[in-house]
Order: structure tokens, then C-alpha cells, then sequence
């Protein structure tokens, strides 16, 4: 049986996470190249 | 980034740190208030509120008692099991599904070796390992989508 709201919340969660994720090291990505 | 904390470098005690590759910890981005009190009561916050959602508008019931001798047609285990259940049913041997579950892990282990001559730690320094996490991620939801669906649509999901 398919829970709708749990899939919500997995399907949800996992690009919302890999994109903070992703973004933030890529600020740290643009700092580290300003600095060097 | 709110309030970022510059290195106090006439700290004698702060370049004596340094001067060891110590001390990172006393600049930079503090713990308070920016992850403390900004983002701390939302990640807990939005787990409850996830949890009693669940919990008020799909609770699980009570479902039939399992009987060993009789296995329904449909089944289907519990979420976190989609991708791996689907794997072991679209594979027709069964020894070949058991070494397919096998090789995840196996193969999570050796994704920090295949690029283990780049000394960064940056995804975006790292293009090998975050191409096989994202494609690995990808492909894990397809397969775990395709578990709900028909044995047909394992794998095309019905899209060709």
C-alpha cells in the first residue's frame, strides 16, 4: 500500500536536500576560488 | 551567513592556534544564534510537525494477520525497501538478485576510493563521486517508483 503523504515527504525531502546541499558548497566553491 | 565572526589575529593565543592548524573553531560562522536559534527549531519543528501529520491523517491500522501459507498477490514492504525489492523481482535469477542487493553497499564503499587522488572535500571539486551519488540517487527513486507499479511497468514506469 502506497502512504501518499509519506511518499510526499520522501520524494519531497530528498531533492530539497541534495539542492541545500549542492548549493552551499558552491558558495564555499565561488569563496575558495575568490581567495586563492 | 547572518553574522560571521572575523579571525582576531593581535589574539596571541589565536596565532599560536593557527600557527598549529588549530583554532578554526574561535571565527568564522557561530553557532549561536545562526544554527541554534535559526534553524534548529525548524528542522524539529517540521519533524513533529511531519510526525503528527502521518500519525492524524494516515494512521496505520491493524491489518490482517499474516498467514505463512498463503501469500497475497500484490506485496509490498515498507518504503525503504522499494528500490531493493524492486531489484530482486525484475531480476529473473534469483542468485543474481541476491548479489544485485550484495552490491550496493559493496559499491557505496568504494565510491570515496574511485577518486581518492582528489584532496578536496567540495561535490564541485569532486565531479566523479557527485556524478555517481546523483545518478545513484536517480536511479534508486526510479526503481523505488517502480516498485509500486505493475511488474510490467517495473522499470519503463509506464512512460515508453
Amino acid at each position: 500500500m502506497v502512504e501518499i503523504l509519506l511518499s510526499g515527504i520522501v520524494l519531497g525531502l530528498i531533492p530539497i536536500t541534495i539542492l541545500g546541499l549542492l548549493m552551499a558548497a558552491y558558495f564555499q566553491y565561488q569563496r575558495s576560488k575568490a581567495a586563492s | 551567513m547572518s553574522i560571521l565572526k572575523k579571525p582576531d589575529l593581535s589574539d596571541a593565543q589565536l596565532r599560536a592556534k593557527l600557527a598549529k592548524g588549530m583554532g578554526h573553531n574561535m571565527y568564522g560562522e557561530p553557532a549561536w544564534p545562526n544554527d541554534l536559534l535559526y534553524t534548529f527549531p525548524v528542522v524539529i519543528l517540521g519533524t513533529i510537525t511531519c510526525c503528527i501529520g502521518l500519525a492524524l491523517m494516515e494512521p496505520s491500522a491493524i491489518g490482517e494477520a499474516a498467514n505463512p501459507f498463503a501469500t497475497p498477490l500484490e506485496i509490498l514492504p515498507e518504503w525503504y525497501f522499494y528500490p531493493t525489492f524492486n531489484l530482486l523481482r525484475v531480476i529473473p535469477n534469483k542468485l543474481l538478485g541476491v548479489l544485485s542487493m550484495a552490491s550496493v553497499p559493496l559499491g557505496l564503499i568504494f565510491v570515496p576510493f574511485i577518486e581518492n587522488r582528489n584532496r578536496y572535500q567540495n561535490p564541485w571539486r569532486r565531479p566523479i563521486a557527485t556524478t555517481v551519488f546523483l545518478v545513484g540517487t536517480v536511479v534508486t527513486i526510479w526503481l523505488g517508483i517502480g516498485a509500486t507499479k505493475s511488474i510490467q511497468d517495473a522499470i519503463s514506469l509506464g512512460l515508453f
